[in-house]
């Protein structure tokens, strides 16, 4: 089992050297001595204000977890989504494709920002307005519904491109089979588009986790919120946020690694 | 007389104003070999593809074992099952084993079981003569080999006739001829075969008549022997002493 684990991270050197924390104390010291020698990195950052800014209070999910968490449930909600919206569009169905366009380009053309306060602030009147029904806005569900809402427009955009670029002959090959439209689309073409999708959407789930920073705005206590909470209460920004900046980094730049390192793995099986 | 399997009778299609095919009236019988040549834009690809309405035409009218293609009531998926093609590019499913491109159509189409459909695909790999790529990805192979794979997943159909589009052009020289030996081997077989080429040794060899189209019709249609010793119109003429050249 040792050997396993010795063998992956020698396979992937990168994590290896990203996961070695020591690395974080160095990148830390640097930024000291170069940008401002008097920070002090070890009485701002206690091991009570790292918990915190890592995993939020005990009885409550907070900080970078509930980055992850914010930034995983939203990629889930918005690959269906977004492979939805994007066949859709793609199908060329007009009763599909126009409105799934509509949705598409509006959500593209709005600042996230606005979408995160519009979710938390507006929707709940919207409900109320229209359907009579009364809604309490949650930080956190508002934060996932708008998440969901522009990311799905961004994945649609990546399915229906993952589909265009399947070639006209395997529509041919397989129709000549006998297959029937929605065999055609089942077995052949989007099977062969996801795998074409996999780099773009990986790295779109990378720009979501930065993005998740945003809904400090709506009062989530994620990594970014907690930073800030703690910056209130002890003014030492200089440290605090050269950590939360290189947390950022090494999660955002392990993340964008992976996706590479699979990008190879499928261009290797689609060169045909 | 035997029964005619392909039937096209004043066939004319239009791209826009292009006028693509021109009164074609051309007819196949089963078991015949009919090989259809012509210089390039002369609209043989469109005619074959008409066949099984991956082009539509603009009238007149085509039936495929009787079948009306024109007809609303005529199930096209039905009577593509029983036209097989290979593509000049193959056009395999690069995400799926070899196996599984040729038993795709089996257990999709004809709901054939899994282990039934592995023992027909081992079979046809063996009659094109690579049983031991089955479980490599087309990608592995070369593009003769992936020539005879699309073969066999056509016939994995049992299609009553088979559409030959240009099956060697996209090949390198040394490849044509594994793939050419296989086509004849189908010639011996009984198939009735549709192929457009350029490969006239293998026209001759094989074809029971040859259909020769310039300029979007069928200015030409003889046995090999007539067709190759004693061309009637200049165009074939022309054509013939431009590939016997090369």
């Amino acid at each position: 089992m040792n050997e396993k684990i010795t063998l992956y991270f020698a396979k992937h050197k990168v994590l290896f050297i990203l996961l070695n924390f020591t690395y974080i104390i160095i990148i830390a010291k640097t930024f000291q001595m170069l940008a401002y020698p008097d920070a002090d990195f070890g009485s701002a950052l206690t091991y009570d204000r790292i918990h915190f800014m890592l995993f939020g209070l005990e009885d409550e999910l907070g900080g970078l977890v509930l980055t992850f968490y914010l930034a995983f449930v939203a990629i889930i909600l918005s690959f269906i989504g977004g492979s939805i919206l994007g066949i859709a569009r793609w199908s060329g169905v007009k009763i599909f494709s126009i409105p799934a366009t509509m949705f598409i380009e509006l959500f593209r053309a709005l600042p996230h920002i606005m979408v995160i306060f519009w979710v938390f602030f507006a929707l709940p009147v919207f409900f109320g307005v229209f359907f009579g029904i009364k809604v309490t806005s949650s930080a956190l569900t508002s934060a996932i519904i708008a998440f969901t809402l522009f990311e799905s427009a961004h994945i649609a955009e990546i399915v229906r491109a993952g589909l265009n670029s399947i070639p006209k002959g395997q529509f041919e090959a397989a129709k000549t089979l006998g297959m029937n439209s929605w065999q055609v689309f089942i077995h052949i073409i989007l099977p062969q588009a996801y795998r074409r999708m996999i780099p773009s959407i990986l790295s779109q789930f990378v720009s979501l986790f930065k993005d998740t920073s945003l809904v400090y705005v709506i009062g989530v206590v994620e990594f970014f919120r907690a930073a800030t909470i703690i910056n209130n209460r002890i003014y030492m920004s200089f440290e605090l946020l050269s950590f939360v900046a290189i947390i950022y980094f090494l999660c955002a730049f392990t993340l964008s690694k992976i996706a590479g390192q699979l990008e190879k793995k499928v261009e290797k099986q689609l060169n045909s | 007389m035997s029964k005619n399997i392909i039937e096209m009778k004043n066939i004319e299609k239009f791209y826009d104003k292009f006028h693509a095919l021109k009164d074609i009236n051309f007819s196949v019988k089963k078991g015949e070999i009919v090989v259809v040549c012509g210089p390039s834009g002369s609209g043989k690809s469109t005619m074959i593809r008409c066949i099984n309405k991956l082009e539509d035409f603009s009238s007149g009218t085509l039936l495929v074992d009787g079948e009306d293609l024109k007809d609303s009531s005529t199930n096209i998926n039905k009577v593509r099952q029983k036209t097989g093609m290979v593509f000049q590019h193959f056009n395999l499913f690069p995400h799926k084993t070899i196996l599984e491109n040729i038993t795709i159509g089996p257990i999709q189409v004809k709901k054939m079981s899994k282990v039934d459909a592995d023992k027909l695909g081992m079979k046809l790999l063996e009659k094109v003569k690579i049983p031991h790529q089955a479980n490599k990805y087309p990608g592995e192979l070369s593009g003769g080999q992936q020539q005879r794979v699309a073969i066999a997943r056509t016939l994995a159909m049992e299609p009553d006739v088979i559409l030959f589009d240009e099956p060697t052009s996209a090949l390198d020289p040394e490849m044509i001829n594994e793939v050419l030996d296989v086509m004849k081997s189908l010639a011996i077989e009984n198939y009735t075969i549709v192929c457009v080429t350029h490969e006239m040794g293998f026209a001759k060899e094989v074809a029971d008549r040859i259909v020769f189209m310039a300029d979007g019709m069928i200015i030409e249609e003889d046995t090999p022997e007539e067709f190759f010793t004693n061309p009637q119109t200049k165009r074939a003429q022309q054509f013939l002493s431009e590939i016997i050249n090369h």
